[in-house]
């Protein structure tokens, strides 16, 4: 039984003209939009223009409607979800909507923050296969066109891979590789690095600035973290919580541009290239882009309970002895030794596709393997589930954790139904600020919400070991400094062990007793960078 | 058998499935199976993979066995005792079972036996056959809209990914200290609305790349009929000599 919706029969396309003209930028004007008739505007009186020929970073707050911006922008809403209340979208002087998906993919094309969600065919040769013949392309054009893309974007190994088999960075590189062939005049990027690692999202700006400076097409990317564009972007542009987009601010070119730069970023709450995150989030105190969570910053309150000694008499709360990873028939991990304690935090480096995410996995019975992993002493079977209780869980998508039925259902979950367990639930969604969306779907907050459920829903289970895959994937500064601050103390307060994975160097050493790396087959620890 | 027109392959499949169960013999239908076992071995199906999809087939042909041994129509019985009347598939003249128990293994065999005849072609087809080259000649040869053919694409990949959906809600569930049994209705929920939140998010993606359900498309790769698949079709509609006989 599926609810596969598929998209309308198309309207004859109206004939496309892309030689330059005076309409050329993307516009928005007086837009406002809500996904339900009766709910609130996501997006209210927005007006703006975005200019043709560059490069345009578009920052701001989590949940200011930025993605569903770029939605607009490509056309995909108000069809797909939502209706625009008042207001137009004009991408050189075209309402995307009205388009036919044939003619609209040549205007506008976006690239997903989750790659996992954009691909419809088994293999990269036949998913770009299928973004030709969808234009009708002849088999000849369309291997011509497929070879200059997979060269492109450094695909040639991968092309006969089945697409579930690649890396977080691979499968984005197979979405640029779309695009390339689609051609669009504008390409809209939904924060397309959030779950690559440094290499990976170098690689894949490089080939796009190569591409642009080539054809002089427009990019709108939505991304929190501005580092990922210097030398890349040209502008860029703030969502203000007025309902405007800000004037352009260009990218620093030259290093004495640097500080101005920076000084902009901080007052607007973004995260600060190089900058610790004890430093902005002292800084952050008293601005209005605080933290919703606990209330307490990371390293600007007081501290937490004092991180359990290495040192420790019972056995580790989690001890991998001799683990052999594989996958899709390559190695991951060999013969990796490690041991965490109660009370502690570690975070896991690695590279998209090192195995991090399958670490986690084996751990939680999903993957099998060789060795053994131990909790409290006691050995896993591989390949089977722990007892229940014995692992808590924030996954990289909140979604994936989510067992109840309404918000306050899902802090309860577990708990014994007594007044007491009501009391301490009520407590936690008023910290988090959820308390009147408690008879809500957890399906239907937004998405910085649903993260803040999902760390606060462990508040009440005792748990002894926490794992958390990526846990400040595409947040903001402050959603990231009040996540870690929650995860902080829960693992603390409640002498757990808390294991996450992540991209971020930096937050991986500020916020972790002890940084573990996978590279090239092996565990071991990492040594902070200079 | 991977070379075969997959729409072709799938309409001589279930042409000889229709005729096996217009047929009540059980060698036939073994026959069948064992062929069809033979072909996917020879089109690369690893032993083990097939030898684990049978062992359920011969729980289930145990259990229909039984069935129609034990519970064979009557009529089958009195036209099996009537004088000078031979078992219609066993052998069995002057051998220790009496007519009317031949009968009852007969009928048995014949329920067991269909569970091979029809699990053969349809497992020939799921093993050999590849999605994609699928939804082409469906495309190509049968004139399915596309909207139609990429949609049971799109289900397919879904399907194929439930597995770890499943897996990941049963570890939510246990993460929060709450045992749920393999079959319990609260893994539901979050399944469903993954699978309505998934299918969206493919319908948008699919949409972006220029897809619509009823719009002139190319085909970069064609899946031509050739003689081998009209001769596949001669081979499938082979049992129904069995008719005449």
């Amino acid at each position: 039984m599926t609810t596969l919706r598929m998209v309308r029969s198309a309207s004859l396309p109206p004939q496309l003209k892309f030689k330059r003209q005076q309409h050329m930028s993307l516009c928005f004007s007086h837009l406002s939009f809500r996904y339900f008739a009766d709910g609130p505007d996501v997006i209210h009186q927005l007006s703006g223009e975005i200019p043709d020929g560059r490069i345009t970073v578009l920052a701001g707050p989590s949940g200011q409607g930025k993605s569903t911006l770029l939605y607009l922008a490509a056309g995909l809403y108000p069809d797909a979800a939502g209706q625009i209340s008042s207001g137009q979208v004009r991408v050189d002087g075209q309402d995307p909507a009205a388009l036919s998906p044939g003619a609209r993919c040549r205007l506008t094309g976006l690239l997903f923050q989750n790659p996992d969600l954009q691909f419809c065919l088994d293999t990269v040769e036949n998913e770009l296969a299928f973004c030709l013949e969808n234009l009708a392309q002849p088999p000849a054009a369309i291997s011509a066109a497929l070879e200059e893309a997979i060269d492109f974007s450094g695909l040639s190994a991968l092309r006969r891979r089945q697409l579930v088999s690649l890396s977080g960075g691979e499968k984005q590189r197979v979405a640029l590789a779309c695009v390339r062939l689609l051609q669009p005049r504008w390409l809209l990027l939904d924060e397309p690095l959030a779950n690559l690692d440094p290499a990976s999202g170098r690689f894949l700006l490089q080939r796009l600035q190569s591409w642009q400076q080539e054809a002089r097409f427009s990019v709108l990317a939505v991304d929190h973290r501005i580092e990922n564009w210097l030398g890349i972007a040209d502008d860029l542009r703030l969502l203000q919580p007025d309902g405007s987009i800000s004037a352009a601010w260009p990218f620093p070119r030259r290093r004495q541009d640097r500080p101005a730069f920076d000084q902009l970023l901080q007052q607007h709450g973004l995260i600060v290239p190089g900058r610790s995150y004890r430093e902005q989030a002292a800084r952050l105190q008293g601005s209005p882009f605080l933290p919703l969570a606990t209330g307490r910053l990371a390293g600007a309150g007081p501290a937490p309970a004092e991180p359990a000694t290495e040192q420790s008499d019972g056995p580790p709360a989690l001890a991998l002895q001799n683990l052999t990873l594989q996958a899709g028939g390559r190695y991951l991990l060999r013969e990796a030794d490690a041991s965490f304690q109660a009370g502690r935090v570690y975070a896991l480096l690695g590279q998209s596709g090192c195995g991090k995410s399958t670490l986690l996995r084996a751990i939680l019975g999903f993957s099998r393997y060789q060795g053994s992993i131990r909790l409290a002493g006691r050995r896993l079977r591989a390949g089977r589930p722990p007892a229940p209780g014995t692992l808590g869980l924030v996954t990289q998508s909140p979604q994936d954790q989510f067992v109840g039925g309404s918000v306050l259902e899902e802090v309860t979950a577990g708990q014994p139904d007594t007044e007491q367990t009501r009391r301490k639930a009520e407590s936690i969604l008023r910290q988090i600020r959820l308390w009147r969306f408690r008879d809500l779907s957890p399906y239907q907050l937004s998405q910085g919400q649903q993260r803040r459920l999902g760390v606060a829903s462990l508040l009440l289970s005792s748990c002894p070991v926490l794992l958390c895959d990526e846990p400040t994937y595409a947040q903001d500064l402050a959603a990231t400094l009040a996540l870690m601050d929650q995860l902080l103390t829960v693992c603390r307060e409640g002498g757990r062990l808390l294991l996450f994975t992540t991209h971020d160097r930096q937050l991986a050493f500020e916020y972790a007793d002890e940084v573990w790396e996978i590279q090239g087959e092996a565990l071991k620890r990492a040594a902070a960078e200079s | 058998m991977r070379q075969l027109n997959p729409s072709l392959k799938a309409l001589s499949l279930l042409l000889l499935t229709l005729l096996l169960a217009a047929l009540r013999q059980p060698w036939l239908n073994l026959s069948v199976f064992a062929l069809c076992g033979l072909l996917m071995l020879l089109s690369g199906v690893r032993p083990r993979a097939l030898l684990l999809t049978v062992l359920p087939l011969l729980i289930l042909g145990a259990g229909l066995f039984f069935s129609g041994y034990r519970f064979a129509a009557d009529s089958a019985l009195r036209q099996v005792a009537a004088p000078g009347a031979a078992s219609p598939v066993l052998p069995f003249k002057n051998s220790l079972l009496s007519q009317a128990d031949a009968s009852r293994v007969s009928n048995g065999l014949v329920l067991a036996s269909r569970v091979f005849g029809f699990a053969g072609p349809g497992l020939l087809l799921a093993l050999t056959t590849d999605r994609v080259r699928l939804v082409r000649s469906l495309g190509q040869s049968l004139r399915l809209p596309p909207l139609f053919t990429y949609g049971l694409l799109a289900a397919w990949g879904m399907f194929s990914q439930m597995n770890l959906e499943y897996a990941r809600a049963r570890a939510a569930f246990r993460a929060r200290g709450i045992r749920v049994t393999p079959l319990s209705l609260r893994l539901l929920r979050p399944l469903l609305i993954k699978s309505v939140r998934w299918s969206e998010a493919l319908a948008i993606a699919m949409e972006s790349k220029g897809f619509e359900g009823h719009a002139r498309r190319s085909s970069w790769r064609t899946v031509p009929i050739r003689l081998s698949d009209w001769l596949f079709l001669g081979l499938c509609l082979l049992p129904a000599i069995g008719f005449f006989i």
